[in-house]
Order: structure tokens, then C-alpha cells, then sequence
């Protein structure tokens, strides 16, 4: 067992939901492809779990929950993009403290990113798992905006750029 | 509760026509119109169990809606709207792709299939249950799905369905966001 398989292992709730991205894709044209879709999002959950990180913690945001979860995302992302021969990209720098405007604005660039790449992932393998991380944010999305006061189910189909 | 079989067995019929009349050909060795038949036939199926469910959950809030007060029914109102927004586009579809959507069932045969509702609590618990339920078909219906558009939606409802999940656990008072991947299957429920 490779030490990043162990690691997803580790992670524990999110095993089922990501044994798929260990897998390989088939193709190496299409690995790449995906490569680059995975290595995007990955940045996407690197630059969330910064966020969260810098947001202060407690109601009515959990923050560090919403951390650890998209460290999970993060982690399970990896393993696919280094089974696809892919390179993780740096995690971005630490700047300032976040506010939880801010953190929404985040997390809907992260529903716009996934609702893109499932329509152009390769391997329909790594798709369950994806839509899975995506309704994550979805939930992130919502009780951010109810910490907002705002209304926290403004579109029927998420994904689209709604505030 | 009610189970998968029986949430996912309230129609599903949609694509049924076009599933059979689409045999005869077995996928790989079979020629590019007869793939692109069953392809249909299953997209036409998959959207059959998932416009079925939106009817359910319809009827479900529907039964619900005398149980809940306040925010709670405001968040039911809102949720019922959204599902009406799923079921109306998921017929769209089903009819562009040459099927023909199931109508809903009947209050009453509803009914029988819920289990009964003793106050809000249960209300919102059994919203739950069928969100979870919705996300699990959406989620699991992805890869089976033949274009990126339907795969689009199904990710894009499956969304919506997860965060009514998190409306209707906060209004049970609890964690909203119980786990990293949304699965439907959560053992937070």
C-alpha cells in the first residue's frame, strides 16, 4: 500500500467516496486531460482550505470543519492526479483574514469548477466521487449564506454563478 | 420508511419502451446507431427514476407541510419549489429524447407508501431521508449517463438536493454539513 492510499484510508469517512480516484484512467492522452481538470480543482481546495483556515472559527460558520473537508477533497484529489502522473500544485500563500463574504465567494467558484469538469472528465470512474465533493460546497454555500442573511437556496440547479 | 425499491419502484417507467425497444444489439460489437440507442434508452431510464423521485418528494412535502410552522416551513416551501424546477426540466428531457414522462401518483397512493408523520420533527426527518435518497440516484447515475449536459444536471441536482439536506438538518438543529463526500449514504444521515 502506497503511503498516499494510506493516508485516503486514514482519512476514514471519505474512503468509500474516493476509492475510485485511486484507480488509473485507461488512456495516456486522456490522463493527461484529466490531469489538468484534477490538478485545477485541487487548487480550488487548496486556496478553500487556506480560507477557512484564516476564517474565524465558531458559529455560524464552522470553519474548521469546512477546513478539514476540503483537506479531504484536497487529499483524495492528490492521489488521483499522482495515479494519473500528475504534479500537486503548490498550495497558495497565507494573506490576511478571510471573511465569511469572501469564503462564499470561494465556494462558488469551486460549484462553477466541478459542474465544469464533470461535464469533461474522461473517466466517468472519477465522477461519482467529484458530484459528491461538489454537493459538499453546495452545503458549504448554504450555511455561509445563512450566516449572511441571504437566501441560502437561490437556484434550483447549482453551479451556475448565483449568489 | 420506505425503501430504495419502493421510492425508486413509484414509476420508472419512463424509458421503459425505449429500453426494450432497444435490445437486440449488446453495446460493444454492435453498430454506432444501435450503441447510441441503448444509450438513449438508459438516459431515458435513469431520467424516469429521477422525475419519479422529484414527484415523490413533492408529495412528500406536500403531506409535511400542515406538520411544520415558521422557518421550517418557509425552508419546506422553498425546497418544494426547487423540486418543482427539477421535475419540470427532467420532462423537458425525457420528452426531447423522445419518451414520455411519468404523470405523479396519486395523493392517496402516496399515502400509503409514507410512513406517518406525527409532527414536525418527523416531517423534516423524512425530507431527509428522501434528500439523501435523491442525492444517492443523482450521484450514482453519473457515469451511466451518455452526455456531459445530462452529466451537468444530474451533479448540478444532485447539489441542490444536498443543500436542502443542510437547510432541513439545521432546522432539526443539527450539523449541517455532517460529511466531506455527499454520497447520500453519510452515516450522519
Amino acid at each position: 500500500m502506497s503511503p498516499s492510499r494510506r493516508e485516503l484510508l486514514r482519512a476514514g469517512r471519505g474512503v468509500a467516496a474516493a476509492a475510485p480516484l485511486t484507480r488509473a484512467a485507461p488512456a495516456a492522452a486522456q490522463e493527461r486531460s484529466d490531469g489538468d481538470l484534477l490538478r485545477g480543482l485541487l487548487g480550488v481546495e487548496q486556496e478553500a482550505a487556506l480560507v477557512y483556515g484564516t476564517l474565524r472559527p465558531g458559529p455560524p460558520v464552522p470553519a474548521r470543519l469546512f477546513r478539514e473537508q476540503s483537506r479531504e477533497h484536497a487529499r483524495g484529489l492528490g492521489i488521483a492526479l499522482r495515479n494519473r502522473g500528475g504534479r500537486e500544485p503548490r498550495p497558495p500563500a497565507r494573506v490576511g483574514r478571510a471573511s465569511p463574504a469572501h469564503a462564499l465567494e470561494l465556494e462558488l467558484q469551486a460549484l462553477a469548477a466541478y459542474h465544469r469538469a464533470v461535464g469533461e472528465l474522461g473517466d466517468a470512474s472519477l465522477l461519482p466521487t467529484l458530484a459528491s465533493i461538489m454537493a459538499n460546497h453546495g452545503q458549504h454555500a448554504v450555511v455561509l449564506r445563512q450566516a449572511l442573511r441571504r437566501d441560502p437556496l437561490p437556484s434550483a440547479f447549482a453551479g451556475a454563478r448565483v449568489r | 420508511m420506505l425503501t430504495r425499491r419502493e421510492l425508486l419502484g413509484l414509476g420508472g417507467a419512463a424509458g421503459s419502451a425505449a429500453v426494450i425497444g432497444a435490445c437486440g444489439g449488446n453495446g460493444r460489437n454492435s453498430p454506432p446507431r444501435s450503441r447510441q440507442r441503448l444509450a438513449r434508452a438508459l438516459d431515458l431510464k435513469l431520467l424516469g427514476s429521477a422525475l419519479d423521485l422529484e414527484h415523490t418528494l413533492i408529495a412528500a412535502y406536500a403531506a409535511g407541510a400542515e406538520l411544520v410552522h415558521g422557518g421550517a416551513l418557509r425552508a419546506s416551501r422553498a425546497i418544494v419549489a426547487q423540486e418543482r424546477e427539477h421535475a419540470r426540466r427532467l420532462a423537458e428531457l425525457i420528452r426531447a429524447l423522445g419518451g414520455q414522462p411519468n404523470p405523479p401518483r396519486t395523493r392517496e397512493e402516496y399515502a400509503r407508501a409514507f410512513p406517518r408523520l406525527t409532527g414536525s420533527h418527523d416531517a423534516l426527518r423524512f425530507g431527509v431521508d428522501l434528500e439523501n435518497a435523491a442525492v444517492r440516484l443523482y450521484v450514482e447515475s453519473l457515469p451511466k449517463l451518455s452526455s456531459p449536459e445530462l452529466r451537468r444536471l444530474a451533479a448540478a441536482i444532485a447539489t441542490s438536493e444536498a443543500e436542502h439536506t443542510a437547510v432541513l438538518r439545521g432546522e432539526l438543529g443539527r450539523t449541517q454539513v455532517p460529511d466531506a463526500f455527499v454520497t447520500g449514504r453519510g452515516r450522519a444521515g
